[in-house]
């Protein structure tokens, strides 16, 4: 049977060399982008801390799939043609885990972090969740085990796909030729997706092929005249690590706890896209940019 | 991967990075350059705003605002901003040490804020703006 290497763990070193290539290129050959030393400070620190609860949770996925496996209608076998069929397919489920991550605040509460720092260099593609699984978007996979690809290969795809999402993180690399940015993720898409500007909110979820975005309308391209700006719509203002992890689970946690609300604002407060509120005292994407066109319509 | 390679190469690998950051002095400190600078941020973020008064912190880099709707506040966060409006038990404590204000946020993502206003009257003056939010 047909290993399969943990892809994430033997890029370790290849993010760090491009790190260090891309921090020289900034300040040396005027390359795009900027770091701050506390917010990639804070952004390592979440990467490791990820690397570190990946090893003491990686169980619990596995040990779902594995069992689940024992339930599988096929077994597809482990050859190439299935390993890229595999790919493109967990790539379509990156992309639906990816579009709840934005628009289900539960999921949001884990992926926010991702989102936090105002820049936006290869040291933000590293800030990555320590609470995924209490998400439950592993279930997102259940479809493919149960369709015949095996756990090992599922997990191995997923590595591929967040390796690839490394290097799309920069501000270095302008636009690709058109036929690449026309089929993959790039810089440009990428950042877009990162913009806290209301036309480039909760677009772009793509992990490798863009071709998502396009198929589901979700694809907003990069504006020459409308830069993007980096980081949530309500910036945190801390670098600790805890607070950039948990800060919406606590968020959360004290809207669903409130005195004054009814039992389906509690579950509003959990499930609803972010800025949902009972009151309407705060503005969900929709309504920013719903806000933003009303303004631009009166300015026109 | 040896599990003591990994750990030793993400040590020394945030170690490093974070170090040649530091020593290339990449980061930059943002500061208003007046108060018509920081009301432009304050509206960029909250375009409902309105403002009636601004207070500019001493060294620019941070700002407190009288709001019709309350209060707000900003400050430089590495080289970005971290810009709040504040409503009614968004303000947790107000402290004036030496010459600063120190602002606690009822906020788990943004704990607290320090500005610098040396003439005790401004500072006074931004304290009962940020009154309003306690």
């Amino acid at each position: 049977m047909m290993e399969f290497p943990d892809v994430v763990q033997l890029a370790v070193p290849l993010f760090i060399v491009a790190l260090l290539a891309e921090i020289v290129a900034i300040r040396f050959f005027r390359a795009g982008g900027a770091y701050e030393t506390r917010d990639t400070l804070a952004s390592l620190v979440m990467g490791a801390g990820n690397v570190i609860v990946g090893i003491a949770l990686g169980f619990v996925a596995y040990g779902f799939f594995t069992w689940l496996w024992e339930y599988r209608l096929f077994d597809l076998g482990t050859t190439w043609p299935i390993i890229l069929l595999c790919f493109i397919l967990d790539d379509l489920r990156y992309y639906w885990v990816h579009r709840f991550g934005h628009r289900i605040r539960w999921v949001w509460a884990s992926h926010v972090n991702h989102h936090s720092s105002q820049h936006y260099n290869l040291s933000t593609a590293l800030r990555q969740t320590w609470t995924y699984d209490l998400t439950f978007m592993m279930a997102v996979r259940v479809p493919l085990i149960l369709a015949g690809f095996s756990p090992e290969m599922v997990i191995f795809c997923g590595g591929l796909n967040l390796v690839y999402q490394f290097w799309i993180h920069t501000e270095a690399i302008g636009k690709m030729p058109r036929w690449f940015e026309a089929v993959m993720n790039t810089p440009s898409h990428h950042r877009v997706h990162h913009g806290r500007n209301a036309r480039y909110l909760d677009a772009n979820y793509a992990g490798t092929l863009i071709i998502w975005d396009k198929l589901f309308s979700t694809f907003v391209p990069e504006q020459a005249e409308e830069k993007v700006e980096y980081g949530l719509v309500r910036n945190l203002g801390t670098f600790n690590p805890i607070r950039v992890a948990f800060h919406e689970w606590v968020g959360i946690a004290r809207d669903v706890f409130r005195r004054d609300i009814t039992w389906s604002d509690r579950f509003m407060y959990m499930f609803a896209p972010p800025g949902w509120s009972h009151d309407g005292s705060r503005r969900t994407s929709d309504q920013i940019k719903a806000d933003e066109a009303a303004r631009a319509g009166e300015t026109s | 991967m040896p599990l003591q390679l990994l750990g030793a190469l993400v040590i020394f690998g945030i170690g490093g990075v974070v170090l040649l950051v530091h020593f290339l002095r990449l980061s930059k400190r943002r500061a208003f350059a007046d108060e018509s600078a920081a009301r432009a941020a304050l509206a960029h973020d909250y375009p409902d705003a309105e403002i009636a008064a601004v207070l500019l912190a001493d060294d620019g880099r941070g700002a407190v605002f009288s709001t019709a709707g309350g209060a707000a506040v900003t400050t430089s966060f590495g080289d970005g901003w971290f810009i709040r409006a504040l409503g009614p038990g968004d303000v947790r404590r107000l402290r004036e040490r030496g010459a600063r204000l120190h602002v606690s946020l009822d906020d788990f993502g943004a704990p607290s804020i320090s500005l610098p206003f040396a003439d005790p009257a401004r500072r006074a003056a931004a304290k009962a703006m940020l009154e309003t939010a306690q």
